[in-house]
């Protein structure tokens, strides 16, 4: 019997020269649950993609039970017993929760009938243990987030995996579903199951993990063994997690007098993932917004940027009230948003740079259309001051970088002029080099007096840029420090909402 | 809830819903206006009318639950007409090339679909354009076999489908058989997978579902549909005519949608469509019966249809809504 | 003010050249190599004039092309079905309210265009607020229309002339050219210009591409459609005062025949039916392509059935090409 279920060593992963994994270890035990932390971008769903069989490792070795394998594709995986939960749910939205569990791999009775009796037998039993109340028969669309969630982890506890993989499965749940949850993965874990349970909530990590595997830019950071009873050490962890880093020497320092406000917000909220939002932003004041994931971050955005309904609170820029019925109010009124998804919602990505650059210039200016000189000087001049790599105007934007796509994307705004920045995790994803080029120009832009609302996953990102941090719990501001206060791990612990340590 | 009021809630929740009450406003509103429809000699010729219209709108929308369309089955339909007719006999004891022609015919037309269904599931191009594109090729050889409306059908042939018993015909039969044989589909993995795959490709790819696969299915499952209406039509017209089925490729589309068939795929029914096509047919009888000035009754036929569509569409994002 | 940066060129290598006008490029190439093809195959094919002609036929469906490539440019599953039928009725009001008079023709023009333009509201409002699909609703529009026709002109027996103007302005040379090819070309070349430099068409390639970032940047995609499919009925009924000058005796289906070439010729001409790209040069490539291939066909002297076939074919070649080339990227 070998000692682990899945062994991973020296594992790494190079995605166009961008290396996601830099030689990661990580090991799982049969019948123990083992939690991988790490902040965003340090690998944990690039390695968690490699175990299931999405991705083949650019170089290392991964052994399942004590054999070598390499997977060509998922089903090879999962063929083997190796499950996951996925956080992008691969459900189809107009077919029920029964048929949406066994899909792939139905069981078949006599004569290749689809067996629904059988389907319904099996199912029964891990959803009445999560969600008693989701009728075999609702449609997946019907659901809500949370219920997708359980949904999810019940498809993949209903193929019977010995190792499985949970991306951030209690994400979207309340406190009685992931109790519900857990009780379900002792008892897997009981039968001699391995899970993997990846996450950013500690408090949670640290009631089901027998041990903690920490990745910190692609390499694995240290081990924590959590089975021996006893207080848990979270300072190790979070020590772990940030890497003690130096803070960068270009902390911002906020004028002591007191500047006009620009932004005020009272009260916001839409019902669902908001409440009781109040904020101020002034002239040239970066405010950033923290917190764990989904807190609300990225819906308060947008809900500030006309994208998503509101039901309460009022909103006024510059003394002027806003009314946040279309981002067209919001734009004519001076706010503006650099979105969360460049793909998707923050560039044309078929289209030319020059179109994408010049954008919201040429529609918002008033006037007779500008000349193609116009539109050429403005896209020159964007390339330039910003260092975005592309050779000529025409260039697909899907041909840029992922930091030269999202200067862009930043970019595009400057030519009106904007009063307000809303920034959604503006360097997500994106390298170093770029990340720090954004941040400079973000930075000019408050020095002249543009009021920025910050949201950024990465705390350092904050720590480093923002006057004023805010944290968001479950929808609410719960918290407030002022810049340069605050260390990694101070604010960490805010955001956890935890005692920070002396 | 009590008991009656979710079985009411799920009874209105179910894709069938509009299209059945559609059709029967529709029906009731014929009766009030031609008192002899319910006479059992009219409704059987209501029957044969209707049925080709039927069974190619039950096959579009199986294509369309896959998420994709088929402009092609009017032309296709053409041919198939002018396969059948030019080349049956009439000849007594000709009952083996008969067969063998009708056998021919069906894999034609599972041909045609196929066709279809790997330039849109493996070739990757828009079922729109794609089938567009095809309707050219199969109207050309439809011209090639019959230049002019011409040929013949065996009496029995012609016959089959008008046999009676009590108010209903054989093909009444046919198209409840071919509403069992799509629950049979329904019941195995390719049933599901097409539903699959028209709600949600990129899922489906993730669940390992073979979706080109699938798509070929559909379509070949749809032409087998085509085929038997096809067939409805050519007994009734008993001559091949490569005009004759122009007007199936959008008539089809339109039965399907007001037969609560959702143009982006992965829901709805192709026994709804048989409810659309009905609607549609009941229209004109309506329309005729209603005492108007032919010169507006194509106006209105127009009319009704867009409010038929417009019903079922804001009736399902109403549905939609709500929580 | 930051110093004035060094201008970028928009296009730098030849390789940017090709992936920007490959469609353009392949389309006249095409027709070029239809002519010669065809004129070696019989000897008045390349005949100037023939071409001519062919080339006014061209015109025709390149001008309702560029109203349907608008149309699909849009997004959201654009198309209008109801063009050809909007044609027609057109054409058939355009004759019952000229009569035959020159000076009745302006007040054609505009009722023909008011009609067409309500349709097409209608048309816009249906797809954009009750989110019914483009395809179906144009559809019944296009049943609707044909009501329209048929309860209008029944038991009429003089269902009117077109206006001389009208018909010189279709029938009658410039030179060697026909006033309509020339019109043609300054429409293409009108269009292409507001395509690249104008707001309005900058907010429809935008809609059409992704309507979410549309939004994010202030665009609504409801109310560019809208404006679009009224646009497109308005044109389209235009046109079929033009279909009009090019009969002599009106008949009620004279635009109907126009739809399919409408959408051949934005195919080849490179629109995506996904919206968003695509150039109107394209769609007169198209055209030329769509009109040289059917007398290529004729001249080879490929009966009617054949003919549909081999064009069938060679669309099909077409569309794997470039759908081969999108997923190559």
């Amino acid at each position: 019997m070998p000692a682990y279920v899945v062994e991973a060593r020296q594992v790494s992963k190079n995605f166009g020269g961008v290396p996601a994994l830099a030689g990661a270890d990580f090991s799982c035990p049969p019948g123990s649950i083992v939690g991988l932390l790490g902040e965003n971008g340090s690998g944990k769903t690039t390695l968690s993609r490699i175990l299931t069989g999405y991705y083949r490792p650019s170089s290392g070795t991964v052994r399942y039970r004590g054999e070598v394998v390499s997977f060509r594709t998922p089903a090879e995986a999962a063929r083997l017993g190796i499950g996951m939960v996925h956080q992008n749910f691969s459900l189809v939205p107009d077919m029920s929760v029964k048929e949406n569990i066994w899909l792939g791999c139905e069981p078949l009775g006599r004569a290749g009938f689809v067996n629904d009796r059988r389907i319904g037998r099996e199912l029964r039993t891990y959803l009445d243990r999560l969600c008693p109340w989701i009728r075999p028969e609702a449609k997946v669309s019907s659901l809500s987030p949370s219920e997708l969630q359980l949904v999810e982890i019940v498809k993949a506890l209903s193929r019977d995996p010995i190792f499985l993989i949970l991306d951030e499965p209690t994400s979207a749940l309340e406190r009685q579903q992931v109790d519900a949850v857990f009780t379900l993965l002792r008892d897997l874990r009981r039968s001699g199951r391995s899970m993997v349970f990846i996450s950013h909530r500690l408090h949670e990590v640290e009631q089901i993990c027998d041990s903690i595997v920490v990745l910190r830019n692609g390499k694995t950071a240290g081990t924590v063994d959590l089975s021996g009873g006893g207080p848990v050490d979270y300072d190790r962890i979070v020590n772990l997690i940030t890497g003690n880093r130096e803070i960068a020497k270009e902390v911002r320092r906020f004028a002591e007098e007191e500047r006009a406000p620009l932004l005020e917000v009272q009260g916001l909220g839409d019902g669902l993932r908001l409440f009781d939002v109040s904020l101020r932003v002034r002239e040239g004041e970066i405010v950033g917004i923290a917190g764990l994931q989904g807190q609300g971050q990225e819906e308060l955005l947008m809900a500030l940027a006309g994208f998503r309904r509101t039901v309460a609170g009022r909103v006024a820029l510059k003394g002027q009230a806003l009314a946040l019925h279309s981002p067209r109010r919001a734009i004519e009124a001076g706010m503006v948003v650099v979105p969360g998804n460049r793909q998707t919602e923050g560039l044309f990505m078929d289209r030319p740079v020059f179109y994408n650059a010049t954008f919201p210039a040429l529609v918002h200016r008033r006037g007779p259309f500008p000349s193609s000189r116009f539109e050429r000087e403005t896209s020159s001049r964007l390339i330039a001051d910003f260092a975005i790599k592309a050779s000529s105007l025409g260039t697909p934007v899907t041909a840029l970088s992922g930091g030269n796509a999202q200067k862009l994307v930043v970019s595009k705004w400057l030519p009106l002029g904007p009063k307000v920045l809303l920034m959604s995790d503006p360097a997500k994803g994106i390298d170093v080099q770029a990340k720090a080029e954004l941040y400079r120009i973000v930075l000019e832009l408050a020095e002249k007096g543009t009021g920025i609302l910050l949201f950024a996953s990465d705390l350092h990102e904050l720590i480093t840029h923002c006057d004023r941090i805010l944290v968001l719990y479950e929808g609410r501001v719960v918290d407030e420090v002022p810049g340069g206060a605050v260390d990694e791990e101070g604010l960490l612990s805010r955001c956890l909402r935890r005692e920070p340590s002396a | 809830m009590s008991a009656l009021q979710t079985r009411y809630k799920a009874l209105s929740q179910s894709s069938l819903f509009v299209p059945v009450a559609l059709a029967a406003l529709l029906v009731v509103a014929n009766i009030v206006l031609q008192p002899s429809f319910l006479r059992p000699h009219v409704i059987r010729s209501n029957l044969l009318t209707f049925s080709p219209l039927i069974l190619v709108a039950m096959g579009q929308a199986v294509i369309l639950i896959g998420g994709n369309l088929d402009l092609s089955m009017g032309f296709g339909i053409s041919l198939l007409n002018c396969f059948i007719a030019m080349n049956m006999s009439v000849v007594p004891g000709a009952m083996g090339h008969n067969a063998a022609i009708l056998g021919a015919g069906l894999a034609i037309a599972l041909g045609m679909g196929a066709a279809n269904g790997i330039l849109v599931g493996m070739l990757r191009v828009p079922s729109f354009m794609a089938t567009f594109a095809t309707s050219f090729i199969w109207l050309g050889v439809a011209i090639m076999i019959a230049p002019i409306p011409g040929g013949a059908v065996p009496r029995w042939f012609a016959q089959f489908f008008k046999a009676s018993f009590g108010p209903a015909n054989v093909m009444l039969l046919v198209v409840v058989l071919s509403s069992l044989a799509w629950y049979l589909v329904r019941r195995y993995r390719l049933g599901r997978y097409i539903y699959a795959i028209g709600s949600s490709w990129d899922a489906s790819y993730a669940n390992g579902i073979p979706v080109n696969r699938i798509t070929i299915g559909s379509y070949a499952v749809g032409w087998c549909f085509v085929y038997l209406g096809t067939l409805a039509l050519t007994a009734q017209t008993r001559a091949g005519d490569s005009a004759i089925g122009e007007p199936f490729a959008l008539n089809s589309i339109a039965a399907a949608v007001i037969g609560g068939v959702s143009l982006s795929g992965g829901s709805g029914s192709p026994v709804g469509a048989i409810f659309g096509a009905i609607t549609l047919s009941i229209v004109m009888n309506i329309i005729y019966f209603s005492g108007l000035p032919t010169s507006y009754q194509v106006l209105v036929r127009g009319l009704i249809i867009i409010a038929a569509l417009g019903s079922t569409i804001v009736v399902r994002s109403a549905e939609a809504r709500r929580p | 003010m930051t110093p004035a940066a060094p201008l970028l060129p928009y296009r730098r290598h030849l390789s940017e050249y090709w992936r920007d006008f490959n469609k353009e490029i392949v389309s006249f190439s095409i027709t070029i190599l239809l002519v010669v093809v065809g004129g070696l195959i019989s000897q008045g094919y390349s005949d100037i004039g023939y071409m001519i002609l062919r080339i006014k036929v061209a015109a025709f469906v390149g001008i309702i092309g560029l109203i349907q490539a608008t149309v699909i440019l849009s997004g959201g599953g654009g198309i209008d079905v109801s063009v050809g039928t909007m044609a027609s009725l057109g054409a058939l009001f355009g004759a019952a309210i000229m009569q035959g008079r020159d000076e009745m023709l302006l007040p054609a023009l505009l009722a023909i265009a008011a009609v067409g333009f309500v349709l097409g509201l209608v048309n816009g409002l249906m797809i954009t607020r009750l989110r019914i699909h483009p395809l179906i609703q144009t559809l019944a529009m296009s049943y609707v229309i044909t009501g329209i026709i048929v309860a209008y002109s029944q038991g009429r027996k003089l269902l009117g002339r077109p206006s001389p103007l009208l018909e010189r302005l279709v029938n009658d040379r410039l030179g060697p050219l026909f006033i309509i090819i020339l019109v043609w070309v300054a429409l293409v070349v009108g269009m292409e210009f507001l395509l690249r430099r104008s707001r309005v068409l900058r907010k429809v390639t935008a809609v059409g591409t992704n309507e979410r970032t549309a939004l994010l940047c202030g665009v609504e995609a409801s109310s560019v459609r809208t404006a679009v499919y009224a646009w497109s009925g308005m044109c389209a009924s235009l046109f079929g005062a033009l279909a009009l000058g090019s009969v002599h005796t009106v008949y009620l289906d004279v635009g109907n025949q126009y739809l399919f070439p409408s959408v051949v010729a934005c195919t080849i001409g490179g629109i995506s039916l996904a919206g968003g790209s695509g150039s109107y040069v394209g769609v007169l490539g198209g055209a030329l392509v769509y009109t040289f291939l059917q007398s290529f066909l004729v001249t080879l002297n490929i009966d009617e059935a054949w003919r549909k076939v081999l064009f069938g074919l060679i669309l099909v070649a077409v569309l794997v090409a470039y759908s081969r080339s999108r997923t190559a990227k």
